[in-house]
């Protein structure tokens, strides 16, 4: 036991380390044209064309544009394209030493499973193969694909796109790799900031729910104000036993949202695969939620989950999630519903 | 002196004192000894003075294989063995088992018990594909469907061998074995053929010339390149690679041992010889443990005293010259004495048919200047009735 509990520490701080790796390219490829500040062509955003990606994810709202985390920046180490749904596909690429990642991931994948588990296949048991000369699949939705020493990763949590499409785009980035196009980047930023302003507003999330709403939506009056900040609101509900209160914790993520909800989702759906395999053995697929994204509730939302750790649902790429269990799961749903038609208020 | 493995304990023995009888993941220099996370195969050719039979038969790719290699990165010399574990219509499945030292090591530097590598290569990749995966790693998937391992394809070698300037990609991590750091990179250029020669290996046990396709390149990644050398077997249904050269490595395989199963069983000792090399044992690494890989012979060595009721034998070890006298000799006799513990507790040879002796580095039968010659020089040697 304490080999295996000193392995593992060993492991985390590897997989730390290797997280830590830095993604902006060291220098420019090999045989790529010189960059300049109008034309970069060893950028994120050289790899993949507009139309390449509008064709597997929708119409973009605008070009391509790099981003550090989320927002627009000119010296971003990945390439948003973004639709006109606020639906996102991520790149990176890893110019030098990309196959140190693919080490990393080695490692990962040798601690969490066996090799079995790192082949690429379908569903239908088609092995994935491609112009990489390895890949790997990370979580639900991160695509790696090493050629020579390069990396090219390809983030598609935030789309609906499926693994065949998103092999095509990686066959397209890493063909591109020793001739990347030119791209001039700084207006496809500016293009991007400027549209930061139509997204909803970031505020308090007690502001989405008020004291009122609250309450017309319990028909109870709250123990106490709402209290939360820009990432959630406290709701002290009164319960019908008296002196108890059910704590509603209200949360909301303003960006990234339907990437978040898919990753959450696919994490939820492993653990829960975890505990019907441990039970019942190998083979058990019960899958996670009661309700996957993609099978549509009515509602205001554009994506909506319940599972037995609560609710979840995205509108304009902002996730709103109510953590609370099998609990009163009506009123959590009405809270989530509330939170997204304020979304533009 | 390696200075690449700073995280990796060094338990094991002082510098170049990590002689091995054939086995695999020798460690051989430096004040530390690097985990082999990964493996190259790689083999070597040698000396052509030495009296060497034709190949008979087709090396095929059959349940039981046994290819070792020995390999040189850097300036650390190990061996490695790769085992055909299965074939089917489908793929043909390798395995490769870490020992137990190397298990020690993994556990000292933090790490789990490392699971046996398995790589499985798709038939229509053994006939087809340009890439070449040559470095194993823990972790690696099971699958990695375009490319062979310890081959090329049947595709390659033919395209070689009508003079066609041929496209190759070779995964491996150059330099010394070192996990921390250590990434496998795909190199990318053209190999042409030089020329078809004959190629010495032991071939179950006997010195054996085969048949060869050497081919050159240049092969590069990013701003690093450099020329490649390959020697593979000249038999288009199983292009084995038996010796490549790349960016300072070497490795070549030194020893094939094919099944028994099947086939009739070879006489340990020839006509009116007193001593006989005893093939098909394999050691973990820099030490005296026997890998399971060994049992075929110790069984043939059983079989051999049944049939000869009144024979004794002595069991005989011998070390290359790498590393210190001392820790040869020692090395040497512990591997006599674990071959002779085997026969008796695991196949009831009794105990007063057998003795043991170590000569440590100090009767090599080839020269230590090369790695087929090391690899021939780690040995064990069976001796009845020699005159003393």
């Amino acid at each position: 036991m304490e080999r295996t509990i000193s392995a593992l520490v060993f492991m985390l701080v590897l997989i730390t380390t290797g997280c830590d790796q830095q993604q902006e390219p060291a220098e420019a490829p090999p045989g790529a044209p010189p960059a300049t500040a109008a034309a970069d062509a060893s950028g994120p955003c050289s790899l993949l064309t507009a139309e390449e990606v509008s064709a597997v994810i929708g119409p973009l709202a605008g070009a391509p544009y790099r981003a550090g985390g989320m927002p627009p920046d000119v010296g971003g180490d990945m390439c948003r394209y973004e639709t006109e749904t606020l639906r996102s596909l991520v790149v990176n690429v890893v110019w030098v030493d990309g196959a140190s990642n693919i080490s990393m991931m080695n490692m990962m994948q040798g601690v969490i499973k066996d090799g079995k588990a790192g082949e690429l296949k379908l569903i239908n048991g088609t092995t994935l193969t491609g112009e990489w000369d390895e890949a790997r699949l990370m979580g639900c939705c991160e695509f790696n694909a090493l050629r020579g020493d390069q990396l090219v990763t390809i983030d598609f949590a935030g789309t609906n796109a499926d693994l065949t499409q998103v092999v095509s785009l990686v066959n397209a980035a890493i063909l591109r790799l020793e001739k990347p196009l030119a791209v001039d980047d700084a207006p496809a930023v500016a293009a991007a900031q400027s549209r930061e302003s139509a997204r909803p507003r970031i505020r308090s999330v007690c502001e989405l729910v008020t004291r009122a709403d609250a309450e017309a939506l319990t028909k109870k009056t709250l123990v106490a104000e709402p209290a939360g900040d820009e990432d959630h609101c406290f709701y002290q509900i009164p319960l019908d036993m008296p002196g108890s209160t059910l704590d509603l914790d209200l949360e909301v993520q303003w960006r990234n949202g339907f990437r978040e909800m898919a990753v959450m989702q696919a994490a939820f759906d492993q653990g829960a695969n975890l505990v019907m395999q441990a039970a019942f053995g190998e083979g058990e697929d019960i899958g996670g939620s009661d309700n996957p994204a993609g099978e549509q509730e009515p509602g205001p939302w554009d994506v909506y989950a319940q599972s037995i750790v609560g609710i979840s649902a995205v509108k304009s790429d902002v996730l709103v999630h109510v953590e609370n269990g099998p609990f009163m799961q009506e009123v959590s749903s009405a809270f989530v519903a509330k939170a997204i038609e304020n979304l533009n208020r | 002196m390696s200075q690449q493995n700073k995280l990796i304990p060094t338990n094991r023995r002082p510098a170049r004192s990590s002689n091995a009888l054939p086995g695999r993941f020798n460690l051989r220099s430096g004040t530390r000894n690097a985990l082999p996370i990964f493996f190259i195969a790689k083999l070597c050719c040698f000396a052509t003075s030495i009296a060497a039979q034709e190949i008979d038969t087709p090396i095929l790719l059959e349940p039981d294989l046994n290819i070792v290699a020995a390999i040189r990165q850097g300036d650390v010399d190990y061996e490695g063995l790769r085992i055909i574990d299965s074939v089917s219509t489908e793929t043909v499945v390798l395995r490769l088992s870490w020992g137990e030292s190397d298990q020690t090591n993994a556990a000292d530097a933090g790490m789990i018990e490392i699971p046996p590598v398995t790589r499985a290569i798709r038939r229509e990749d053994l006939a087809s594909a340009n890439r070449i995966v040559a470095t194993f790693y823990y972790g690696d998937p099971e699958l990695l469907p375009g490319s062979t391992a310890i081959q090329t394809s049947t595709a390659v070698l033919s395209s070689l061998t009508s003079g066609a300037d041929t496209p190759i990609v070779f995964g491996i991590s150059p330099g010394p074995p070192n996990y921390m750091i250590s990434s496998r990179k795909y190199y990318r250029g053209t190999v042409h053929l030089v020329a078809k020669e004959r190629f010495p290996i032991l071939l179950d046990g006997e010195r054996t010339m085969v048949p060869v396709v050497h081919a050159t390149g240049t092969l590069s990644v990013g701003t690093q390149s450099g020329e490649a050398e390959f020697w593979w077997l000249d038999q288009p249904d199983n292009p084995l690679t038996l010796r490549w050269k790349f960016l300072g490595d070497t490795v070549q395989v030194v020893r094939i041992d094919r099944p028994e199963a099947g086939k009739k069983p070879r006489s340990i000792f020839k006509p009116d010889a007193c001593r006989a090399v005893l093939h098909g044992i394999y050691f973990d690494t820099a030490s005296a443990v026997l890998l399971p890989e060994s049992d075929a012979a110790l069984a043939r060595v059983a079989d051999m005293l049944a049939e000869h009721a009144d024979w004794s034998i002595t069991v005989e070890g011998h070390t290359d010259s790498i590393g210190v006298d001392a820790s040869n000799q020692i090395l040497s006799e512990q591997r006599a004495s674990a071959v002779r513990t085997a026969l008796i507790e695991r196949f009831n040879v009794t105990p007063d048919r057998l003795t043991t002796k170590g000569f440590g580095e100090t009767r090599p039968i080839e020269t230590n200047e090369t790695l087929e010659g090391r690899a021939r020089n780690r040995r064990v040697e069976l001796t009845h009735g020699c005159a003393s």
